[in-house]
This record gives structure tokens, C-alpha cells and sequence, in this order.
């Protein structure tokens, strides 16, 4: 038995734990891609020039 | 027709929020009192069968109520589930909280002053007072000794995501 300070939940008066204010439609939000550092690219050495 | 659900967006949302403390460092919800994971968070929908308890000191809880998955059957429009944030001020920080930036996904609903959102992770606290057991729990959220420093890294979303 709900004692004094202990109210039933009713679906609506739940609406007033969390104000964001008037709301639009809802819709589906899709994380961008975590940016990745782009490895620098290998290069070899230049070949020593050998003398003829 | 077939129903073909929201439009999507590439993106996110950021908001301002406050949470609970567990003893063991966990963060909560400030009502429902689900532990917060690090990384991301599923919502569940509590707004049935519970029963809204007043704690010692004036704050609430909702306690026993049975648990929706938020999905295809349930969403977010029509119901008031979701993690709740604000893109300007956080209508719930009071002394003893633990304020944050959480960041949105998943299907949202955008609000004048906030969201709600299926989905979401905690990118950023204040830490005003000795959360070490905290800062284990949640090792890729980055910590601010005050909440200016926090909004200027990690600034709210300002009137919803750009679409």
C-alpha cells in the first residue's frame, strides 16, 4: 500500500521530471565517425647516387 | 505505406546534465537510479507500473517500475523516456550532484531547452569534490575541476544539432 509521500507513476505526470521544453519530432541520430589519424606515409630513403 | 520511422541525421547532441553518486562511484540518473556505463548507454523506458518515492531531503525516486527496451515497438515520441540534457542551463544542479556533458544518439527528440535521447555517453564532469572511485569507473570521460572550464571544452549543443 502506497504510503503518504508515495504517489502512483500515471504515464503523462511523468512528463514534469524532465522539461526540455516543446518538442519536435523525433528523429535518428547517427554518430559522425570518430576522426582516426591518418598514418603518415612511408617513404624510403633516396638511393645514394653513386658516381660512374 | 510502410512505416519508414525518423529521419536521420549525421551528427550528435551535446547537453548539459546532473547525476547521482553510488558509493562505489557509479553515476545514476537522477530519478531512476540505472547506473551509468562508461562509453554508451542504452535507455529503457520506467514510465509504467513504478511508483514515485519521496526521499529524505525532498528528492525523488521512481521505484519498481518494469523496464521497456526503446526500439522499434517503443519510441521516444508519445512517451517522456529518454536521457534528458539542456543546451543551456541544467534545471537540476544543485549542491552534491555531479554535473556533466552527455552527447545524444540514437533516436532523439530535440526540445527548445534540451533532449532526450535512446542513447548517450558522458564525455565530461566536474568534479567538485573527492570522486576517485568515479574517475575508475569512467577512464575516457574528461574531468574539469570547474564547470566553466568544462563548457568551454565541451560546449552544449546551442539550439539543437545543425540539420
Amino acid at each position: 500500500m502506497a504510503g503518504p509521500g508515495i504517489a502512483r507513476v500515471r504515464r503523462n505526470a511523468a512528463a514534469r521530471l524532465g522539461d526540455i521544453g516543446e518538442e519536435d519530432e523525433e528523429i535518428e541520430v547517427v554518430p559522425m565517425p570518430r576522426e582516426v589519424p591518418v598514418p603518415e606515409p612511408m617513404t624510403e630513403p633516396a638511393p645514394e647516387e653513386v658516381p660512374a | 505505406m510502410p512505416d519508414e520511422g525518423p529521419a536521420l541525421v549525421l551528427g550528435s547532441v551535446r547537453g548539459r546534465r546532473s547525476f547521482g553518486v553510488l558509493p562505489d562511484g557509479r553515476l545514476t540518473g537522477l530519478y531512476y537510479t540505472q547506473a551509468w556505463a562508461a562509453g554508451e548507454n542504452q535507455a529503457s523506458c520506467f514510465h509504467e507500473g513504478g511508483v514515485l518515492v519521496e526521499l529524505p531531503g525532498g528528492s525523488v525516486a521512481v521505484r519498481g517500475a518494469h523496464s521497456r527496451s526503446i526500439g522499434t515497438t517503443h519510441g521516444l515520441q508519445g512517451c517522456t523516456c529518454g536521457f534528458y540534457a539542456y543546451y543551456r542551463a541544467d534545471p537540476y544542479a544543485r549542491s552534491g550532484r555531479i554535473s556533466g556533458i552527455i552527447e545524444g544518439f540514437g533516436r532523439v527528440v530535440l526540445g527548445t531547452q534540451g533532449f532526450r535521447a535512446e542513447k548517450a555517453r558522458i564525455l565530461a564532469l566536474v568534479a567538485g569534490r573527492d570522486l576517485r572511485r568515479t574517475c575508475e569507473r569512467y577512464p575516457d570521460v574528461a574531468w574539469f575541476a570547474e564547470e566553466r572550464a568544462m563548457l568551454a571544452e565541451f560546449p552544449p549543443t546551442q539550439d539543437g544539432p545543425s540539420l
